[in-house]
């Protein structure tokens, strides 16, 4: 299934000033995904559940002017993500990564109770937020990206200024154990949040109270989201349900259970807030219909049992055979999208599926034990992942370089094969450079510019 | 037939009572041949000699002619002029006749033998009580007949002329019931011999037949029995139907039985065909009477009457109809009569009202007639006998003419005449009219001699005087008119005017009062009413006082003249003695004596005694004793008076005392000002009171105490010594509220206030402290301080003695062991000081109180401190690196830190393994740098003196600080502190640490960040509650991992609460095992009550008394009819009707667990379990199948043997109520219209936010490996489910 925008439905960004014109991606791709996400009016293949056969239909429908203008692109087959930077100075495992919403900054918490902040364009590290007594295992960014909130093992959120690197006198206590999981109301007004003591708390930020308890699960709560106008909250534990609540009432509204009722490890509404994500420890990512309480999509390929990782939704578009800049194509305003999903593995892989097809358009592979943080960046073509290793990676997606993805990759498995496996071959010298890399020096970017 | 009067004659007027008996007579006497003729004809061979016989009878009745009622006679002689009252005339004979008697009354009347052999039914009675019968057929006939024989009048006396030439055919004579006694008509066969089956054929043969003649039998006029009499209790009312032998009084007594109708086979009186007239004009014309009366049918007869003696008529008139035929329509004299009486009755004729009754027999108008004739004789023997001679009954023409011109008093006064002999004369309206006493006397009565106003005493009037009307008694029906309006309740005149008197009350008041407003100066007639008014009665009336109160009255005055003869004896007896006693000299000496005696012993107080009082009140002197009795050192107390002196000499006002508008303070802003005990009271007050946040958790039915005193209007000495006081007690005193507030202005005297304001309200200085040490008391009670173990174990002993019990050495010992916020330590060190003090004001006065070993065992003990610190040291440094690596480490005490030594150095050592080499030299630089920096602090806790007793540290460590980075900078001081730790810290590995003063700052503000505080603390900086770190730092990094049920109950806020009510149960049974089951149930009993109170609101309660009134109803149906399931099932619909509010929420007890969300009284239906009813296979196959999916609870129950309701994946939440040994639910399966159905009812009344349980009922496999633990957590758990 293909999301895809119309022209007159993205605008385009304002590029912030203080960027420097050399930049090189600060690109309104993302944008893109971002501004559907809260478009009243969204695109209306994604209120359909995805059908890999109406995609073509759906395309030629939404896009019959952009195919007029331009010869229609076939959907890639696969991705090019390349290793771009590799962050390090968290001390123990990081736990999360997140970009802030307007693509300014990531933030990375760790084992080691420190927050990281980075510049995403650089990587250069710009605060290191320090107050937490423990572990932190989530953070979130409020929509304005101003306010960082972490939830801890020692049971508060915590909410940070970003600006200043201080923390707002007044935490969260409630829970009585530690966070899980976080989540910040795409009005910044409220955050959820789950816990250790099962209870997914809903607080309303200014005044630093629970507004409501949520009686939601017997287990952990590993995951909670906001749907994208903020009516919807969506829970997981590892009790194996996913809930979705009504945000004003407070009121169970959904239960998604599984046959196998195997423990759920995060979750995460689509941007268009019709489906919710959510991981599983049998080795799968379900793409839930949650109105229909059915399961629409199984992503399988990565191995997922013990820890709780993070997906993320990305949108990509057909890279012209010349290999055009995502920026420039944007410019264009044409590009027809699609919509793929992120999710780490417990052996240190990426992987990246196509939403419709379930097909795997790139394993990343990189780190060094399980892969528990991605994200993507909203407004620019990077994604960021973290895990164990301590380290955090940030991958840019360049135009497929093989000569047979120029082709047309999908006439030719092999070369898919190849291209896929692209950054596999090259995983050993990536080490090698990683592993040079390590100089006490920390948050410089790796200038990981080697590619495959 | 002499006919003399005038035209109206020929129908007669009256028949005056007494006359029936002459009136039969002369039907007697008209019969007419024609007449007899007609009776002959219908009657049978028999009547002949009826017939005959009523001809001897009417010769009779002419001879009889004699037997005069003594009226009629009476009525003859006395009007001369009156030709119509002629009763033996002609005409009057003849209606008589034709009006009323048949002839076979007649004839009966006359010869009873006749009567009987008529037939009818004999009247044992006399004639004259015999009751006069309607016309019947035969006579109305005759009359018609005779009307036309007599010829005479008769056109002129029934202008009626329709009248029918012959009578309906359907009033026929009525047959006769019974056949009249005559010769036997036959005999009747009583015993047959044939017939009789006992004879022999000889005897049948003998014998014969007898009979019995029948048709000779007499009448007999005995009535039949009355068949109801037969019934049983029939006349008591208490019979019973043999067929309905219900409760219900059987009452054959018809109530609503028809009216009894008359037909043809009725026997007695027919049904009314006369009426009775009366309250008409009784100068009415006999035809307009008869017109008026004509038209509800054909009028047979009009009789009105007339006064026998005065010949005028009384206006009573008997109506007598007739049948008819109208319009071809049938008219019956009854229905006429009936007719009149309804329509007619109430109706005018002119301007009078009529009144109109049926009347049977004429009785009723007799009596009429005659009432109004015995008034008539009443009155004119009444009027003769008054003193003033009654006006000569007026000629008929008057009366007539005065009838006339009846209505309005024409002769009511007209002006101020005067004269009360002109009274009016009221005509008579009618025969109620002529009740009325003679109105000229009586008005002439109503004047009355006495003075009125002398007996109206209270009540309220108002006087007309006679000026403005003339004093008249007739006036007062019409002023009484005039007034109707209003209520008075009596109009009395007296020859100084008119009196109309009101009720004696309020309303009364009120209502002379309207009555003057509205009518003073209106008319009445052509005169003008001034009136005056008296709304509370006679002004001059004086009450005559009660004969008790005159005795008391007399002996007051008694009372009063002794006392005051007494007093003049007693200033007699002072005269004297001063005249004795006359000696100006000795009487200033006197005066001197006392003046001087009171200023010696004002000058001893105030100069002797004050100063060695207050001398011996010194603290200071009091300390031996004060230890002794183990009070507290008041120098804290004395600090703060003079701080408070100061503050408040300069001028400022404490924060208590009430601003004015101004801003100033309202009593001290004017010092000057003259002191008004009222000025600050009230209003202000209450308002500045109302001002301050009232207490909400305030009980309000407690007695609060009495608000503040008015403290600022009090002397400063007041102020000093009430200060502290309610500075202390202000919560109390404070708690204000609204409503209470006017309460207590109303219940507080009034002189309360001056009484505050003097300085002799001792009650209020001495309340006051008395409560401030009450509290503190209490307070200290409270406080009992909890020690840790290790504490406990060193200072055992010691812990349960006072401080001030403790010898030095021992509080040296507890100043160092306890941590300094300890209650217990600050008070050890209080006493220390305070040991030290006075010893050393012991030294300076050279008194040695204490022995020398304390001093040596001071040494001794301080010795041991100081060679236990180097040992202490090294222990310390071993794990600094421990410390830097995680900056908040525990440590209490030094000791703990001996204990802990082994442990900690594995650790450092394990974590110098782990962490990365770092460069030795940093550390050293760093360790350097931190230290210069700490040594440019300040050593503010060292406190610098000469010791003279024994060799004193300079610095006290102090041992309860946390060793972060606060601490040790706070630890070390100076650079032999800076060199030992170097030293120390030696052997350590380094960290690198980046740049180490932001390092520092960074630990600092995270402390004060978590903590709250900077600079060194006691307290560990940490995580509260439950905590267990993750080996790999946070939760998310370290994996998804099973949490076993008992970690969880250890976090989980649910869990921890009932985890914490066991421990509690299971404490108690310890201390008392033998109570244990009782006791545990008491306590869950005693705490659900108490959240009932608690969370009980009225509305609740007054919900729950309801529902318990429904519940005992509903009880007592279930002990009727004890366990059917009839009553279950009336229960499931009332749970059908009024769900009960329930939630589903996390349980301790297993998973999820639904709870009450109101009170649920006993036995009430709470839920249905419903779910998916599956055949027992399937409910297997299921069941392995969640199992394999790991859904974690069981939601299959079993109903039937082979029915089983599944509610895992379809079914109400009723499935959450999870399992305990001692439910407060049970599970019943009942049928409800066929159907099975699993309902849970409560088995103990629940209160709200309760866990609903019931018990599985799993069965027990004991021997099982697979058993399922119970975690419910009551007294008498099981342990195990199955």
């Amino acid at each position: 299934m293909s999301i895809s925008t119309s022209p007159r439905r993205s605008p385009k960004r304002k590029r912030s000033e203080s960027e420097d014109a050399h930049n090189y991606d600060t690109s309104t791709e993302g944008s893109a995904a971002l501004q559907y996400a809260y478009d009243e009016e969204m695109p209306s293949e994604l209120r359909t559940p995805p059908q890999e056969q109406e995609q073509d239909q759906d395309s030629e429908e939404q896009d019959s002017a952009a195919a007029a203008k331009k010869p229609k692109l076939e959907r890639p087959k696969q991705l090019n993500y390349t290793p771009h930077m590799t962050l390090r100075g968290h001390k123990r495992g990081i736990s999360a990564v997140k970009y802030s919403p307007d693509g300014k900054w990531l933030a990375s918490c760790s084992a080691d109770a420190t927050i990281k902040i980075w510049s995403a364009r650089t990587g250069a590290l710009a605060h290191t937020l320090e107050g937490h007594l423990a572990g932190i295992s989530t953070i979130a960014w409020s929509p304005d990206s101003l306010i960082l909130a972490s939830g801890s093992d020692d049971k508060l959120i915590r909410l940070w200024n970003v600006s200043t690197g201080k923390p707002l006198p007044q935490p969260l206590v409630g829970h009585a154990n530690y966070i899980y999981s976080l989540a910040f109301s795409p009005k910044g007004n409220m955050i959820v949040s789950g816990s250790y003591d099962e209870a997914v708390f809903l607080w309303d930020v200014r005044t630093a109270r629970v507004m409501r308890s949520l009686p939601a699960h017997s287990d952990p709560v590993s995951g909670v989201d906001f749907v994208r106008d903020g009516t919807l909250i969506a829970s997981c534990s590892t009790d194996g349900l996913i809930r979705i609540w009504d945000t004003g009432t407070g009121q169970c509204l959904k239960t998604l259970v599984h046959e196998d009722n195997a423990p759920v490890t995060s979750v995460r509404f689509s941007p268009n807030g019709r489906y919710v994500l959510a991981c599983t420890l049998d080795s799968c990512v379900r793409l839930w219909d949650y109105v229909d309480g059915r399961v629409v999509k199984t992503y399988q390929g990565h191995r997922n049992e013990k820890y709780s990782i993070n997906t993320a939704f990305g949108v990509y578009s057909a890279i012209g055979e010349e290999g055009v800049d995502m920026a420039e194509e944007e410019e264009e305003g044409d590009v027809e999208k699609w919509a793929f999903a992120v999710g780490g593995s417990d052996d240190g892989r990426v992987l990246v599926w196509d939403v419709s097809s379930k097909e795997v358009l790139q394993e990343l592979q990189g780190h060094d034990g399980a892969v528990l943080g991605v994200d993507i960046s909203g407004v620019s073509q990077l994604m960021a992942t973290c895990g164990l290793d301590k380290t955090i990676k940030i991958w840019k997606r360049r135009p497929v370089v093989s000569a047979a993805a120029t082709n047309g990759a999908h006439e030719d498995e092999t070369e898919i094969t190849l291209a896929v496996r692209l950054p596999s071959a090259t995983r050993p010298a990536q080490e090698d450079g990683l592993s040079t890399n390590a100089t006490p020096v920390v948050g410089t970017p790796v200038a990981s510019t080697e590619e495959g | 037939m002499s006919h003399t009067g005038g035209g109206v004659e020929g129908v007669s007027r009256s028949v005056s009572p007494g006359t029936l008996k002459r009136k039969r007579e002369m039907a007697g006497f008209t019969h007419s041949p024609t007449a007899n003729t007609t009776a002959d004809k219908l009657s049978s061979s028999n009547t002949f000699t009826s017939s005959r016989l009523s001809h001897g009878t009417s010769a009779d009745g002419r001879t009889t002619t004699k037997y005069r009622s003594p009226d009629s006679d009476e009525m003859q002689q006395s009007d001369s002029g009156d030709t119509l009252r002629g009763i033996g005339s002609a005409s009057s004979l003849a209606s008589t006749a034709s009006s009323v008697f048949s002839s076979n009354s007649h004839a009966f009347a006359q010869n009873r033998k006749a009567s009987l052999m008529n037939g009818l039914t004999p009247l044992t009675s006399h004639s004259d009580s015999s009751p006069p019968k309607p016309s019947s057929p035969p006579t109305s006939k005759a009359t018609a007949n005779m009307a036309s024989t007599n010829g005479l009048l008769a056109t002129a006396r029934l202008p009626a002329s329709d009248t029918p030439p012959e009578p309906p055919a359907a009033h026929k004579e009525r047959p006769r019931m019974l056949p009249s006694p005559g010769k036997a008509k036959g005999y009747r066969v009583v015993w047959d011999p044939e017939l009789d089956g006992k004879l022999s054929k000889e005897e049948r043969k003998r014998a014969t037949l007898r009979k019995r003649e029948f048709g000779t039998e007499k009448y007999e006029p005995d009535p039949p029995p009355d068949p109801r009499l037969a019934i049983p209790g029939y006349m008591s009312g208490q019979c019973r139907a043999k067929d309905r032998p219900s409760k219900a009084i059987w009452r054959p007594a018809p109530y609503n039985l028809p009216p009894y109708k008359v037909d043809r086979y009725s026997v007695g009186p027919g049904e009314p065909q006369q009426v009775v007239a009366l309250g008409f004009d009784p100068f009415l014309p006999e035809a307009t009477l008869k017109l008026n009366f004509s038209t509800y049918g054909s009028v047979a007869l009009v009789q009105s009457k007339t006064d026998p003696e005065t010949g005028s008529f009384l206006g009573i008139a008997l109506i007598k109809y007739r049948d008819t035929i109208r319009d071809g329509l049938e008219l019956t004299a009854v229905a006429a009569a009936k007719r009149a009486e309804t329509e007619f009755n109430g109706e005018r004729i002119g301007l009078h009202t009529i009144k109109v009754q049926v009347d049977r027999e004429g009785r009723r108008f007799k009596r009429y007639v005659e009432n109004a004739l015995k008034k008539a004789r009443e009155e004119r023997a009444k009027g003769r006998s008054a003193s003033i001679a009654p006006p000569p009954p007026p000629p008929a023409v008057a009366a007539i003419r005065a009838a006339d011109a009846s209505a309005p008093p024409l002769n009511a006064p007209k002006g101020p005449s005067g004269k009360s002999s002109t009274a009016p004369i009221k005509p008579p309206e009618g025969p109620r009219a002529s009740i009325a006493p003679n109105p000229k006397s009586a008005a002439a009565s109503l004047i009355e001699e006495e003075l009125v106003l002398s007996k109206i005493k209270r009540k309220p009037y108002i006087t007309i005087p006679h000026a403005s009307v003339p004093v008249l008694g007739t006036t007062i029906p019409h002023l009484k008119k005039r007034l109707k309006a209003y209520d008075w309740r009596e109009v009395r005149l007296d020859k100084s005017g008119y009196y109309v008197v009101f009720e004696d009350s309020k309303r009364g008041e009120d209502e002379t009062e309207r009555c003057f407003n509205e009518c003073n100066q209106a008319l009445l007639f052509t005169y003008k009413m001034g009136m005056e008014c008296q709304k509370y009665g006679n002004p001059n009336y004086e009450r005559s006082p009660s004969p008790e109160r005159v005795i008391v009255a007399k002996q007051k005055r008694e009372n009063f003249d002794r006392l005051k003869r007494e007093d003049a004896e007693d200033m007699e007896i002072e005269k004297k003695n001063r005249a004795e006693n006359m000696a100006p000299v000795q009487g200033a000496l006197e005066q001197l004596r006392i003046e001087l005696r009171d200023r010696i012993m004002g000058d001893i107080k105030t100069r002797i005694a004050i100063p060695v009082f207050h001398e011996s009140l010194d603290p200071a002197k009091h300390t031996a004793k004060r230890r002794k009795l183990g009070l507290p050192d008041p120098s804290d107390n004395d600090n703060n008076k003079g701080s408070a002196l100061l503050f408040h000499k300069a001028g400022d006002t404490p924060p208590h005392i009430p601003k004015g508008r101004h801003g100033y303070p309202l009593s001290h802003s004017k010092p000057l000002r003259p002191h008004d005990p009222h000025h600050q009271r009230g209003r202000k007050g209450e308002r500045e009171r109302d001002r301050l946040p009232a207490n909400a958790f305030a009980d309000e039915r407690r007695r609060r105490p009495a608000p503040p005193k008015a403290a600022h209007t009090r002397g400063l000495h007041f102020k000093l010594q009430q200060m502290y006081a309610e500075e202390e007690d202000s919560d109390d005193e404070r708690r204000t509220s609204i409503t209470r507030d006017t309460e207590d202005q109303e219940s507080r005297p009034l002189s309360r206030a001056s009484r505050t304001s003097t300085p002799f309200d001792t009650d209020s200085v001495a309340e006051t402290p008395q409560h401030k040490r009450r509290k503190v008391e209490d307070w200290e009670e409270e406080e009992k301080e909890v020690f840790d173990g290790l504490q406990k174990q060193l200072l055992g002993h010691l812990l349960h003695k006072e401080p001030e019990d403790l010898a030095t050495r021992e509080l040296e010992q507890v100043v160092n062991t306890l941590p300094r916020t300890s209650k217990y330590a600050i008070r050890a060190r209080t006493e220390l000081y305070i040991r030290q003090r006075s010893k050393d004001d012991d030294d300076l006065f050279q008194i040695t109180s204490r022995p020398k070993f304390d001093f040596v065992a001071d040494y001794v003990n301080d010795v041991a401190m100081a060679k236990q610190e180097p040992e202490s040291r090294p222990s310390v440094d071993s794990d600094v690196k421990a410390v830097k690596e995680k900056a908040k480490r525990k440590r209490k005490t030094k000791k703990q830190l001996m204990e802990e030594q082994e442990a900690l150095k594995a650790e450092a050592k394990r974590a110098k393994a782990v962490s990365k080499p770092i460069a030795q030299e940093t550390v050293a630089k760093i360790e350097h740098k931190e230290i210069e920096m700490e040594a440019v602090e300040e050593l503010q806790h060292a406190r610098y003196k000469f010791t003279h007793d024994k060799p004193r540290r300079t610095v006290e460590d102090d041992r309860d600080m946390i060793l972060d980075i606060d601490g040790w900078q706070e630890l070390i001081k100076d650079d032999e502190d800076l060199a030992f730790a170097k030293k120390a810290f030696a052997d350590e590995a380094r960290y690198d640490i980046g740049d180490a003063k932001l390092w520092a700052w960074k630990q600092k503000e995270i402390k004060s960040l978590n903590s709250g505080a900077y600079g060194p603390v006691q307290a560990e900086t940490g995580i509260e509650g439950y905590y267990v770190p993750n080996l790999t730092g946070c939760a998310r990094t370290e994996g998804v991992k099973k949490i076993l049920n008992e970690e969880k109950s250890k976090y989980l806020p649910h869990r921890i609460k009932v985890q914490r009510a066991r421990e509690e149960r299971q404490a108690q049974a310890k201390a008392d095992p033998s109570v244990a089951a009782n006791a545990a149930a008491e306590a869950a009993k005693i705490a659900a009550a108490e959240k009932i109170a608690s969370t009980a609101t009225s509305r609740s309660n007054r919900v729950n008394n309801r529902r318990l009134v429904n519940d005992i109803t509903l009880q007592r149906q279930t002990l009727a009819t004890a366990n059917s399931d009839a009553d279950v099932a009336i229960r499931f619909n009332q749970l059908k009707k009024r769900k009960k509010l329930v939630k589903f929420d996390r349980s301790a007890i297993h998973g999820w667990g639904l709870y009450a969300e109101e009170n649920i009284a006993v036995t009430d239906l709470i839920i249905e379990y419903v779910g998916e009813k599956v055949r027992q296979k399937i409910a297997d196959l299921r069941e392995i199948r969640y199992e394999k999916q790991g859904v974690g609870s069981s939601y299959l129950f079993r109903m039937m043997d082979d029915e089983i309701v599944d509610a895992t994946k379809k079914g109400g939440i009723a499935r959450f109520i999870n399992h305990s040994c001692s439910p407060n639910c049970t599970a019943k399966i009942i049928k409800v219209e066929g159907t099975p159905r699993i309902v849970i009812y409560a088995l103990k009344d629940i209160s709200k936010n309760e866990e609903l349980t019931y018990d599985y009922k799993f069965e027990r496999e004991l021997g099982s490996t697979d058993r399922i633990p119970c975690l419910c957590g009551s007294a008498n758990c099981k342990g195990f489910l199955n």
